[in-house]
């Protein structure tokens, strides 16, 4: 494969996690041409991103997959969302549906989705390690992990019957980082934190930027098949809180289930709907076995579940002192070329006056 | 550390790593040049010298203390990957120990059956109405062992799906038991402690006492085979007495969702008194184990083979109780 060009298909490039990515890859020389999609324009331009703001409904995908020889398509637009949203799931999950076919017409060789272990679902009855082949039981109460779930049973409904494209999907336990929005990081971004009364249980996290060295090891190998993806080691959700110095609120289960209930019929959203995060994580363990992703994958986490939440508290510590982002903010890249263009700078200097010290010397005019 | 050779000589050890041959000084152990080591031999202490005098303990104690809920506070401490709480655990032990050693006075036979290390399973009976049986064979291999072992005791997942139990029951080293944890843990090299009759033997009536209610499904062969674990057949006797369960409220306990809510002859009746087990004397008795390791068969076989063993460990069982018990005099004396 050394030297070999591959072709690589992104999409949701103007969402984080693609936005994360794209960098990564346009570093590695193998990668190109790098193809993304989205249908947002990207807050800042890239490198050398092909970006087409489409959806994935676009007829023409299928051509520009072909065209393109693309063999590689990385799928990580997905679109949060706590209450019922047709829009929502008709890009997250119809859309998808859209690319299988697409992949499939144009014969794409290999597919990487990014999931979430939530999709296992909560359950008291759980293993306390639930391995990649377990039932997705989900949850009925947020949408987001109700589409993915959905999303997941196509893709393996579809890989049953087309053997290409090869599906490898990523499940990821909590996220936790400084430049991504999820769930559970807006759960524990409060003072006060509402539990379960006499629930504690052990949550597994993932940095975010192992995510994303997840996810180029993926695109670089060629498994195919489900992974969980956790950084090592789990936390009770009592130990989570007092690392970060919250006040837990606990209140008795029935309650939060009852009160999303009984409020949201008066068009306000239920207690439990402002807290991002389902009633059933907060009681049960959701664990992933991450065997398959040491072995198979060849995948270490660089930060533990631990080390994860440290840092993340940490970050929520310092946010409130550092200077708003919206009015200083400098560009990585551009510190880059900043330091390319003073290195060439220094380099035309200096040979400058190489030449006029070489003609000193021949002149004579030294001594 | 004094023999007699170096009475009134520095005890102290030089830079090269020999005995320092200089004159202690007085009322020490050490020289002026390795004082210094004296006190890092008696641990850190602020207070001057050993803490022997009863004040000097107890601020010891407090400090210790108050230094062990501030790193509880802040998070600081460590929980294994089955949600074992090791440092709580030793410090809720004492409790454990009393109830071990002056409350039910377990006798324990046939210890050494268990393997020093490696993967094993215990198999026990289940009684009692509330799982004592499972934490003081818990307890009983941690003090009567040559090695003391962690055991991994597997407890009835309802537990887990109830508030407070579930937690606490994890912190203290329960695992929640289903075929898929203790594979895990055998394939770990764990001792795990599992009790096949669950619900139907902790709940049995007070007048079934020491009759072996059905062993599951054989679940816990099927482990033992795919693991190759040896099996140790673990009679308990004495537990069966301390909560006398003669009636159930069902109404109540389908309400809560619970299997069954006892009748003792001291709950409900005494209120929360009567939830204090009686001081029985106890018994417990491992047997010689069954290995399961050396046995070779057809994937065909497995079926029989599994209610084969399952039979065996349930019948040695029954049969070490009843020589227990035809020994016992008194419930409460032994």
């Amino acid at each position: 494969m050394a030297g070999k060009k591959r072709s690589v298909l992104i999409t949701g490039v103007s969402h984080s996690w693609g936005r994360n990515l794209v960098p990564l890859l346009e570093q590695d020389p193998e990668f190109d041409p790098i193809i993304g999609i989205d249908f947002e324009k990207p807050k800042k331009p890239f490198k050398r991103l092909e970006f087409f703001q489409v959806d994935l409904h676009t007829p023409l995908l299928a051509e520009l997959l072909q065209v393109a020889r693309v063999d590689t398509v990385c799928h990580l637009l997905f679109l949060d969302s706590y209450t019922s949203n047709e829009e929502h799931f008709d890009q997250n999950v119809m859309g998808t549906m859209d690319l299988l076919a697409a992949c499939s017409a144009a014969e794409t060789k290999r597919l990487i989705i990014k999931s979430s272990t939530k999709v296992y679902g909560a359950q008291a009855s759980n293993p306390n390690y639930i391995s990649e082949d377990a039932d997705l039981k989900g949850q009925h109460q947020h949408r987001y992990i109700q589409d993915r779930v959905e999303l997941e049973k196509m893709v393996r409904r579809f890989s049953r019957s087309n053997p290409i494209p090869e599906i490898a999907v990523l499940r990821f336990a909590n996220i936790l980082g400084r430049t991504v929005d999820t769930p559970v990081m807006r759960y524990l971004d409060s003072n006060i934190v509402p539990t379960c009364l006499g629930h504690d249980p052990l949550f597994q996290f993932t940095h975010e930027q192992d995510v994303l060295a997840a996810l180029y090891q993926a695109i670089k190998s060629d498994v195919t098949g489900a992974f969980n993806i956790s950084g090592d080691g789990v936390l009770p959700l009592s130990q989570i809180l007092r690392i970060g110095g919250k006040v837990p609120l606990p209140l008795p289960s029935p309650l939060m289930r009852a009160s999303s209930m009984i409020l949201r019929p008066g068009g306000r959203q239920g207690l439990t709907d402002s807290i991002p995060i389902e009633t059933d994580y907060i009681m049960y363990n959701c664990l992933g076995d991450t065997a398959r992703m040491k072995k198979v994958l060849k995948f270490k986490p660089h930060f533990s579940s631990k080390e994860t939440v440290k840092e993340f508290f940490e970050h929520l510590r310092i946010r409130k002192y550092l200077p708003s982002r919206n009015k200083i903010q400098s560009d990585p890249q551009s510190s880059e070329r900043m330091q390319a263009w003073i290195q060439a700078r220094q380099r035309a200097s200096n040979y400058l006056s190489n030449l006029i010290e070489d003609f000193n010397k021949e002149e004579g005019y030294d001594q | 550390m004094t023999s007699k050779g170096f009475e009134g000589k520095c005890q102290g050890v030089t830079a090269k790593g020999a005995q320092c041959k200089n004159k202690a000084l007085e009322g020490h152990d050490y020289c002026a040049l390795h004082i210094d080591q004296e006190e890092a031999a008696s641990g850190p202490d602020l207070f001057a010298g050993n803490a022997e005098t009863p004040s000097e303990q107890c601020i010891e104690a407090f400090k210790e203390a108050m230094e062990f809920i501030r790193r509880r506070r802040a998070g600081d401490y460590e929980i294994d990957a089955w949600g074992r709480d090791d440092e709580l655990t030793q410090r809720l032990m004492f409790i454990g120990r009393f109830i071990y050693k002056y409350y039910w006075r377990v006798t324990v036979t046939g210890v050494e059956n268990i393997p020093a290390e490696g993967r094993c399973l215990l198999v026990a009976n289940h009684s009692g109405v509330l799982p004592y049986d499972g934490a003081m064979t818990v307890l009983a291999v941690q003090e009567e062992h040559p090695q003391p072992r962690l055991v991994r005791a597997l407890v009835l997942s309802l537990v887990f799906k109830l508030p407070v139990t579930g937690p606490l029951l994890l912190r203290l080293g329960g695992v929640q038991a289903s075929p898929e944890n203790a594979e895990r843990l055998l394939e770990q090299d764990e001792l795990v402690l599992v009790f096949p009759e669950g619900i139907k033997g902790i709940g049995k009536p007070f007048s079934k006492r020491y009759q072996l209610a059905r062993f599951g499904r054989g679940g816990f062969t099927r482990t033992a085979l795919k693991t190759k674990s040896p099996i140790v057949p673990v009679s308990i006797v004495g537990a069966e007495e301390i909560h006398p369960k003669i009636g159930n409220i069902k109404p109540l306990a389908s309400l809560i969702g619970i299997p069954y809510v006892p009748l003792t002859p001291t709950f409900p009746w005494l209120g929360p008194l009567g939830l204090i087990p009686l001081p029985t004397k106890w018994h417990i008795h491992f047997d010689a184990p069954i290995r399961l390791q050396d046995l070779d068969h057809r994937p065909s076989e497995e079926p029989l083979l599994v209610s084969k063993v399952s039979n065996q460990v349930r019948d040695t069982i029954q049969r070490s109780i009843y020589d227990i018990l035809k020994k016992r005099r008194s419930v409460f004396f032994g």
